[in-house]
C-alpha cells in the first residue's frame, strides 16, 4: 500500500530534465549512480524520484556524447563505484540547459500565473 | 564489449549495494532492504539492454559483429562455403602466382642504388651491326660522359673455380667488367674494396676478384679471411679483394654472378663468348686491345635531367668513330646506313633477362587467362551468393521490416563475402607461392641449367592479392547484397519459400551462367590454340634426326688447349667415342644444334650475284669435322661431302644449305660457284637439305658449312649418332671422354630430342597451364549450370509434381528442363564465339603454325563446350524427369 501512496507523491519528470539534473547534480563533485539518484531526491524534498531505468541509460548517453566521464573509484565504505564527472563540454551543456529552463519555466509562468494579477 | 558489459554489471551491482545499504542505514532489516532495492531498481534485463543501446557501435563494432555473424552463416552452409572458397582459391592463387613470376621478371629492379637511372647503351641502325662493344668503344664512350657513369661489362661466364691449390674445381658464374661497374651502380662492398678505375690498366695485370656475398657465405666460410685469399679461375690465380653486399646478386636475372673480375683478364681467363670480329681481328689474341672485337656491354647511368645531355654526347662521341671507320666502306649507300647508326638508351634497372626477352608475350597471355579464370569464378561464387540470398529472402524481409537499415544490411552481406575473400586469398597465395616457384624453377633450370633463388612473395605481390581479393570481393558481393536486400517487402514475408515469383523477372543466376560459358570458351579456344601450336612445334621437320644423337657440351678453349691441340684432341675424342658399341659416328662442330651458339659473318661476296643498293649478304656459318652431316642426320642434296682432299692449304671449299641456294642461286647451278669475304676464294661443293639448326621456331637462314680440316676453330659440341636410343649411351661416352681427354671439362651430355624439348619447355608450360585453366573454366562453368539448373528444380519441384500428376510425360518434363539450359549454353557460346576470336588475335605472337581464327580449334571448343555443358545439364533434368508427384505434393 505504501508503494501506491509514494507513487502518488512523485512527479513525472519532464522530458529532458533528467539530463539536466543529472549535470547539474555532478557540477561540484563527481559522483555515482546511486549517489545522484539520491542527491536528486533529496534535494527535490523527495519528490522527484529518478528511475533506474532511465538514470543509466542517461549516464551512458551523457558520457557518450562527452559531457561526462566515468572513472572507478572506492566509495567511503570500501565499496568499487563507478563516478561520472563533468567535462568541461558537460559544463558548457549545463549552461545552455539552465538558460532553456530558465526561459521555459519563465514563459510557463507567464501563461500560467500573467501579470495582470488578482485573479487568484 | 564485453568489458564493457562487465563494467555495466558491476555498475550495477554496486548501485543495489548501496541502495540495500541506505535502506539499512535507515533502518530496514536486510531482507527487507534487499527485497525493497531490488523491487526499485525494476526489471534488471530491461534496463541493461536500455542502458547498452545507448552505447551505440562503433564501426570496429559493426565490423565485428559482422565478422561473427559471416563467419557463422558461412559455417552453417559448409558446401556453399567450400566452393566459393575453393574456387575463388584457384582464381586468385593462379592470379598470384602468375603476377608473381610477372613481377620477377618484368617489374622487379636491382637492388641497386637508384635503378631507374640505369641505361645500357644499344645501337639503331638499318645496317646488321654488333650490339657490342670494343674495349676502345667503351673508353670512347666513357672519356665522353661524365666520371663514374660509365661501365663495360661482359655476358656471364661459367668458369672452373678451385679454391686452393689441388682442390676438386667446381663451376661458377664470373663476369668480366671494367673498374667503374660497381661505381656506376651504386653497389659498395660489404669487406674489402670493389673494383675500382685503376683495375683497367693493363691486359693481363689485374688478378683481382670481387666475390658475391652468397658464394663467400656458402664456399669460402664467410669470414673476413677471404681478403687477400687465392683462388683459381679457369686456372689462373686471382686474389680476392672484396665481397659484394647480401641484396647484389649481378645484372643476370636468372643467373647470379659469383665473381666479378676486371676486363683486362679476358685472355687469361680464356673468356670467348657473344663477341663479333671483323677486319682481320684475331679472335686468339687478347681482345682488349683490340679494335674489331665487339665483346662488351656499356651501362650508364643518367639522372632525368641529364639522360638527353648523355645520350648526346655519347652519339657525339660515337658518330666520330664512325665517320673513321666509313672510310674504309666503297658503296656511297652501305658508307650512308653505316653513318646513320644512332646510340640509345634501353633501361637496365632490371638487368638482364633470358625470360624477359623470350616469355614476356607468353606471360602476358597466362595474365589475360588467369584473369579470365577468377572472373568465372566471381560468377560462379556470385550466382551461390545469388541463390543462397534468395534462399534468406524472408530472414531479410524479417530484419529490414523491423527496421535494419539497408545499409547496414549491404555491409554485413558484404562482410560475408569478404570474409570468403580472405580465406580464399591465404589458401591462394600458399598456392601461389609454392607453384609459382616450381613454375620458374623449372622454366629456367631448362633454359639456363640454373636454379633461381629469386621468387618470393614481396609487398608488391601481396598488394596486388589485396588489390585483387577486394576486387573480386565487390564483384561478386555487391550485386547479390544490392539485390537481395532491394525487396518488396510485403511480397516477401507473404510468400512461401517454394514458390516462384514470376517467369518474366530478370534472373541474374541465369545470365551469370551464359556469362560463364561466354568466359569458358574463351579460355578453351586459347587452351586449344596453345595445344594446337605446340603439336606443331612437335611436329616441325627440324632437317636432322633429334632422335638417335646425343649431344656433348664441351668448350676446350675454356678447359686450356690451344688452337694447335686442337686437330689431335677432336682425333682422340671422335676416336674414343666411336668405338663404344651402339655409337654409330661421331663429329665435332663450333655451333651445336639448338644450342645458343650462333655465328654468322656479313659483308660476304659471291660470284655472280650483284647486291642491290644497301643490301647486306650475311650468312650464317658453322664449321664441322668430317661426317658430321652423316652424324647429325642433316641430307647432302648434291654434290660432295668434305673428304681428305680438304685439307690446310687446299683450295677452300664450303658446304651451303637450300635457303643459301634459294636467295642468291634462284636460276643456276650453285655448285662450282664461288663466295668469301674479302675476295670470293671459297667453293660451293655440296648442297645440304635446309634445318632449323638456331631453334624450333626459326626457318632455315641462308648459311655455309666449312670444314674444321681446313682451319681449325674452338669447337663447343661433340655430336654422337647411336644406333638405339642415344640417352642409352650416355654413360659410356662421359667415360670415353674422360679417358681419353681428361683435362676437357663436359658441361652437358642431352640428346638431340632432349635439347629441342628443352628449347620448348615456355611453350609446354604454357600450354600444360592454359589446359589446367581451361579445363577450370569449363569445371566452373558446368558447375554453375548445374548449380542454378539443380536450385530452380528444387524450387520448381511442386510445379513439376502438379504437371506429372495431371498427365506430363517424363521425357517431355526432361526436354523441357533441358531446353532451358540448351538457352543459356547457347547464348553463352553465341556471346563467346566472337569475343573469343577477337581476343585469339592477342595470341598471334605466341602462337606457332596455327592461326588465331583457326575453325577446326574454334569449332572442337566450342563442341567440347556444348558437350560438357549438356552433360552438366542432363543431370538435373534427369531428376526432374523421375519426380515423383505424390511426394512432390506432399512435400507443400
Amino acid at each position: 500500500m505504501s508503494r501506491h501512496e509514494r507513487y502518488q507523491n512523485r512527479i513525472e519528470l519532464l522530458q529532458g530534465t533528467l539530463d539536466m539534473l543529472i549535470l547539474r547534480t555532478l557540477r561540484l563533485a563527481p559522483q555515482h549512480g546511486h549517489g545522484i539518484a539520491q542527491a536528486i531526491r533529496v534535494h527535490s524534498g523527495d519528490l522527484l524520484l529518478v528511475e533506474t531505468g532511465s538514470l543509466y541509460p542517461a549516464l551512458h548517453r551523457l558520457a557518450k556524447q562527452g559531457w561526462l566521464t566515468a572513472e572507478w573509484k572506492v566509495t567511503e565504505n570500501n565499496q568499487r563505484a563507478k563516478y561520472y564527472k563533468l567535462t568541461a563540454a558537460g559544463r558548457k551543456q549545463l549552461a545552455s540547459e539552465q538558460s532553456k529552463w530558465k526561459l521555459l519555466v519563465k514563459a510557463i509562468a507567464g501563461v500560467m500565473l500573467p501579470r495582470s494579477a488578482g485573479e487568484a | 564489449m564485453s568489458r564493457k558489459n562487465r563494467e555495466l554489471d558491476e555498475e550495477i551491482r554496486t548501485h543495489l549495494a548501496l541502495e540495500i545499504q541506505r535502506r539499512i542505514d535507515a533502518g530496514e532489516t536486510r531482507e527487507a532492504a534487499e527485497a525493497g532495492a531490488q523491487r526499485d531498481f525494476g526489471n534488471l534485463g530491461l534496463v541493461k539492454e536500455v542502458t547498452r543501446s545507448m552505447w551505440g557501435w562503433s564501426l570496429f563494432e559493426r565490423i565485428g559483429q559482422d565478422l561473427r555473424y559471416g563467419v557463422r552463416a558461412l559455417r552453417r552452409n559448409p558446401a556453399f562455403t567450400l566452393i566459393a572458397v575453393l574456387s575463388l582459391a584457384l582464381g586468385i592463387g593462379a592470379n598470384t602466382a602468375i603476377f608473381s613470376v610477372l613481377n620477377v621478371v618484368l617489374l622487379k629492379p636491382m637492388q641497386v642504388t637508384a635503378p631507374e637511372e640505369l641505361y645500357r647503351i644499344q645501337q639503331e641502325s638499318r645496317v646488321p651491326v654488333a650490339q657490342r662493344f670494343s674495349y676502345h668503344d667503351f673508353e670512347r664512350l666513357r672519356d665522353a660522359a661524365v666520371p663514374e657513369s660509365v661501365a663495360a661489362m661482359s655476358s656471364n661466364a661459367r668458369v672452373s673455380v678451385a679454391v686452393g691449390s689441388g682442390a676438386q674445381a667446381e663451376p661458377a658464374n664470373a663476369q668480366l667488367v671494367s673498374g667503374e661497374f660497381f661505381a656506376v651502380l651504386g653497389v659498395a662492398p660489404v669487406l674489402g674494396r670493389a673494383l675500382a678505375a685503376f683495375d683497367n690498366l693493363t691486359p693481363g695485370g689485374h688478378p683481382v676478384a670481387v666475390v658475391s656475398h652468397g658464394y663467400w657465405k656458402q664456399r669460402l666460410g664467410g669470414e673476413a679471411g677471404v681478403l687477400g685469399r687465392n683462388i683459381l679461375l679457369n686456372g689462373v690465380r686471382f686474389t680476392i679483394v672484396g665481397v659484394a653486399p647480401p641484396g647484389f646478386h649481378g645484372v643476370f636475372l636468372e643467373a647470379p654472378t659469383d665473381f666479378w673480375i676486371p676486363v683486362m683478364m679476358q685472355q687469361e681467363v680464356r673468356y670467348h663468348q657473344n663477341y663479333s670480329d671483323r677486319n682481320n681481328a684475331d679472335g686468339e689474341q687478347p681482345w682488349v686491345p683490340q679494335e674489331g672485337i665487339s665483346w662488351l656491354d656499356v651501362m650508364v647511368r643518367a639522372g632525368p635531367n641529364s639522360k638527353a645531355a648523355m645520350l648526346t654526347a655519347l652519339n657525339i662521341a660515337y658518330q666520330r668513330r664512325l665517320a673513321a671507320m666509313a672510310e674504309s666502306i666503297g658503296d656511297p649507300q652501305q658508307r650512308r646506313l653505316f653513318l646513320e647508326q644512332r646510340l640509345w638508351l634501353e633501361s637496365f634497372a632490371q638487368g638482364r633477362s633470358s625470360l624477359r626477352t623470350r616469355f614476356t608475350p607468353h606471360l602476358f597471355a597466362l595474365m589475360g587467362m588467369v584473369a579470365l579464370v577468377l572472373l568465372i569464378a566471381c560468377a560462379n561464387t556470385a550466382n551461390l551468393m545469388l541463390a543462397r540470398a534468395s534462399a534468406r529472402q524472408r530472414e531479410i524481409a524479417v530484419r529490414l521490416s523491423i527496421g535494419a537499415g539497408r545499409g547496414r544490411l549491404i555491409q554485413q552481406l558484404l562482410t560475408e563475402s569478404f570474409v570468403l575473400v580472405a580465406v580464399a586469398a591465404s589458401i591462394g597465395l600458399l598456392l601461389a607461392y609454392w607453384s609459382a616457384n616450381a613454375l620458374v624453377g623449372s622454366v629456367v633450370n631448362r633454359v639456363s641449367g640454373q636454379n633461381p633463388a629469386m621468387l618470393a612473395v614481396d609487398g608488391r605481390v601481396l598488394g596486388f592479392t589485396l588489390v585483387l581479393s577486394v576486387v573480386t570481393g565487390l564483384l561478386f558481393g555487391l550485386a547479390p547484397a544490392l539485390r537481395s536486400t532491394k525487396l518488396q517487402l510485403g511480397e516477401a514475408l507473404k510468400t512461401s519459400s517454394r514458390s516462384l515469383p514470376g517467369r518474366s523477372r530478370f534472373n541474374p543466376g541465369k545470365f551469370l551462367v551464359a556469362a560463364q560459358v561466354a568466359l569458358a570458351l574463351l579460355l578453351v579456344v586459347g587452351a586449344g590454340l596453345f595445344a594446337r601450336s605446340l603439336y606443331h612445334l612437335g611436329r616441325v621437320e627440324l632437317g636432322f634426326d633429334r632422335d638417335h644423337v646425343l649431344s656433348v657440351s664441351i668448350d676446350p678453349r675454356a678447359s686450356g688447349f690451344t688452337l694447335e691441340q686442337l686437330p689431335a684432341l677432336h682425333a682422340r675424342i671422335i676416336g674414343a667415342v666411336s668405338a663404344i658399341p651402339g655409337v654409330e659416328a661421331a663429329a665435332v662442330a663450333m655451333c651445336g644444334l639448338a644450342s645458343e651458339c650462333r655465328s654468322s659473318s656479313d659483308g660476304i661476296l659471291i660470284t655472280g650475284y650483284t647486291p642491290s643498293a644497301g643490301e647486306q649478304v650475311v650468312f650464317q656459318e658453322n664449321r664441322v669435322s668430317p661426317r658430321y652431316f652423316s652424324t647429325v642426320g642433316m641430307r647432302l642434296l648434291r654434290g660432295r661431302d668434305f673428304d681428305a682432299r680438304d685439307r690446310h692449304g687446299a683450295a677452300k671449299v664450303a658446304l651451303v644449305n637450300q635457303a643459301l641456294t634459294r636467295r642468291y642461286f634462284a636460276n643456276r647451278e650453285a655448285i662450282g660457284q664461288r663466295f668469301g669475304y674479302t675476295s670470293p676464294d671459297t667453293e660451293i661443293i655440296g648442297i645440304i637439305t635446309d634445318a632449323r639448326v638456331n631453334n624450333v621456331r626459326e626457318q632455315a637462314t641462308p648459311m655455309a658449312y666449312y670444314s674444321l680440316d681446313q682451319e681449325e676453330v674452338h669447337t663447343r659440341t661433340l655430336e654422337v649418332r647411336a644406333a638405339g636410343d642415344p640417352a642409352r649411351v650416355s654413360a659410356g661416352v662421359r667415360k670415353a671422354i674422360a679417358a681419353a681427354a681428361p683435362d676437357l671439362a663436359v658441361e652437358r651430355i642431352t640428346t638431340l630430342s632432349q635439347q629441342v624439348g628443352n628449347s620448348l619447355s615456355a611453350e609446354r608450360l604454357v600450354t600444360v597451364l592454359t589446359a589446367v585453366f581451361g579445363s577450370l573454366a569449363l569445371g566452373l562453368a558446368c558447375f554453375g549450370l548445374y548449380g542454378v539448373m539443380s536450385y530452380a528444380l528444387a524450387r520448381r519441384t511442386t510445379e513439376i509434381g502438379v504437371r506429372m500428376a495431371l498427365g506430363a510425360r517424363p521425357s517431355a518434363v526432361l526436354w523441357a528442363v533441358l531446353r532451358e539450359s540448351l538457352g543459356l549454353i547457347l547464348a553463352g557460346l553465341a556471346a563467346g564465339l566472337p569475343v573469343a576470336m577477337f581476343a585469339a588475335r592477342f595470341l598471334s605472337r605466341v602462337l606457332y603454325g596455327v592461326q588465331p581464327w583457326d575453325s577446326l580449334t574454334l569449332w572442337g571448343a566450342v563442341l567440347t563446350l556444348a558437350s560438357v555443358a549438356i552433360l552438366a545439364a542432363l543431370v538435373p533434368a534427369w531428376r526432374a524427369a523421375r519426380v515423383d508427384p505424390c511426394v512432390a505434393l506432399r512435400q507443400e
